[in-house]
Order: structure tokens, then C-alpha cells, then sequence
């Protein structure tokens, strides 16, 4: 059975763009948090390039992940409903989950080109919310996306988001001025 | 030295961008395919919805039911067809 995939060109649209938004913030966050542990073998040089540009896509993907939505001809949600939280009467929460994670990786991603005015030591707090936001970009996937009962996403998502859980637990588990040297010798290989 | 970093910079900047977009087409081309061959998970929901055999539905007050089904649900007919609805995100 064919569907016709034009009425529907915006939907799928947003669909890819948040699935790309989520498996890149995942990466990103991978790589912002390698960087935080300081693992070995990884040039800390690759890892903030790469982590930056990916955080730069992950925010172009947001963008159209949302305003791809208001062109769908099936919700027709409103500039609100996609930007401010607890506006859409559509699964509410879950929106309300993405929009705030939106926001979050925006702001503090962006907070970055203004370090040296929130200074680096706070801006360094502030910027570890940031996994915060992707976490709750990740249950707005999995709780209100489209495909996330699909065998291939559920597959993508355990390839880029299960790295980043686990740093993420890695890092937490450690405290603020361990992290740094600690995991290095934590993670050092046996014949080091 | 420094050219070499602004050159490897340049590559990583650009592996990043290409590896971003080249994601989204295969995301798009994913869910574009299983929704042309009639396996989206949204559109197959409201497919199914849709097709339900509409074996009873509301009566309006004051005309004569010939439903054999109990009438004590509340008004509302447990097998009264879904509206079409997809989960769209």
C-alpha cells in the first residue's frame, strides 16, 4: 500500500531534522564530556573543533526541526505552540520537554561565545546543564517522537546515546576536581 | 605549525557539517521511505483506526436503538470508531 507523501513533506521534514538534532547533540555531548575527563589518546584540540561544530549543527537542526512543524498540515501549530513551553495542547509534557531542551542546548550552547564575560569558572557550571537539556531532549524523543518505536532508531539512539549516558554517569560519578585527572587514570590502559 | 591547525580545523569543521547533513538526508530518505510503502508508525496507527468495522455507533436522543449492547457505558459506545489521529512530533 502507497501513501502519498506530499500533504506530508513537512512532517517528515521535522522528523529528520529532530532525529539529527537528537543523534548529534548526543555525539557532541559525548565529545563535551570526553574533553571534561580529559580521556586519553583523544587531542583535546579534535575533540573541542569538532564539539563546537556539532553543537552549531545541533541548533540549526532544532531550528528546523520546529519551524518545519508549522508548515505541517495536520497539527497547524503556531509559532507559540512550538517555542514556549506549555502552549501546545498536543502531548503537552512531552512537547513542553523538547521545547525546554531547545531552549536549554541553545542558551547554553551559545553561552559559550560569552565566557569571558560570565567568567570561565561559572561559565564552566552553567555549560554542564547543558547535558541536562539533552537528557530531556532524549525523553522527548523517546516519549513523544514518531519513530521512536522503530527498530532503526531504536538502534540509532542505543549507538549515540548510550556513549554519552555513560560519560555522563562517569562524570558525575566523580567529583569537580577529580574529573579532570581522575578519569584519565581511571580509563588508563592496562599496559600504561 | 599554526596553518597546519587552522587547515586541520578547517577538515574537522567540515566533517562535522557534512557528516550533519549527510544524517539528515538518510533520516529524511528513512522516513520518507516507510511512509511511501505504507509502513509509517504514525499514518499505520490512523490506517488502522480508521478501518475499525463501525458495528455501533451513537444513537441520538429520542430515536429507537436496535443496539443489543448494554446501555449502561455512559452514552458511550466502547467500540465507537477512534478518531483519525497520528503522533506526530
Amino acid at each position: 500500500m502507497h501513501v502519498d507523501p506530499e500533504p506530508h513533506l513537512f512532517w517528515i521534514t521535522s522528523r529528520a531534522a529532530g532525529i539529527v538534532a537528537l543523534s548529534a547533540a548526543s555525539v557532541s555531548v559525548s565529545l563535551g564530556l570526553a574533553m571534561s575527563l580529559r580521556l586519553r589518546g583523544l587531542r583535546r584540540f579534535d575533540l573541542k573543533v569538532l564539539h563546537e561544530t556539532l553543537s552549531l549543527c545541533v541548533l540549526v537542526a532544532i531550528a528546523v526541526h520546529g519551524a518545519a512543524l508549522l508548515g505541517d498540515g495536520f497539527l497547524h501549530p503556531s509559532l507559540l505552540d512550538v517555542s514556549v513551553p506549555f502552549v501546545s495542547g498536543y502531548k503537552t509534557l512531552w512537547t513542553t520537554m523538547g521545547i525546554v531542551s531547545g531552549w536549554g542546548l541553545g542558551l547554553l550552547g551559545l553561552s559559550y561565545y560569552a565566557r569571558r564575560r560570565i567568567g570561565p569558572a561559572r561559565w564552566r557550571r552553567l555549560h554542564s546543564f547543558t547535558a541536562f537539556a539533552w537528557v530531556l531532549g532524549l525523553a522527548h524523543s523517546l516519549g513523544e517522537g514518531t519513530d521512536a518505536g522503530t527498530a532503526w532508531f531504536l538502534v540509532m539512539i542505543g549507538v549515540v546515546a548510550l556513549p554519552a549516558v555513560a560519560l555522563l554517569l562517569l562524570r558525575v560519578g566523580l567529583p569537580a576536581r577529580e574529573a579532570e585527572g581522575g578519569a584519565r587514570k581511571a580509563l588508563r590502559p592496562v599496559a600504561d | 605549525m599554526k596553518a597546519r591547525g587552522e587547515e586541520r580545523k578547517r577538515t574537522l569543521r567540515r566533517l562535522g557539517i557534512t557528516g550533519t547533513i549527510a544524517a539528515f538526508l538518510a533520516a529524511w530518505a528513512i522516513v520518507f521511505g516507510q511512509l511511501v510503502l505504507g509502513h509509517d508508525p504514525a499514518l499505520g496507527k490512523s490506517k488502522t483506526s480508521q478501518s475499525q468495522p463501525k458495528a455501533t455507533t451513537t444513537q441520538s436522543e429520542g430515536t429507537t436503538s436496535n443496539d443489543t449492547t448494554s446501555g449502561d457505558d455512559g452514552g458511550s459506545s466502547p467500540s465507537s470508531p477512534a478518531p483519525a489521529t497520528t503522533s506526530q512530533s
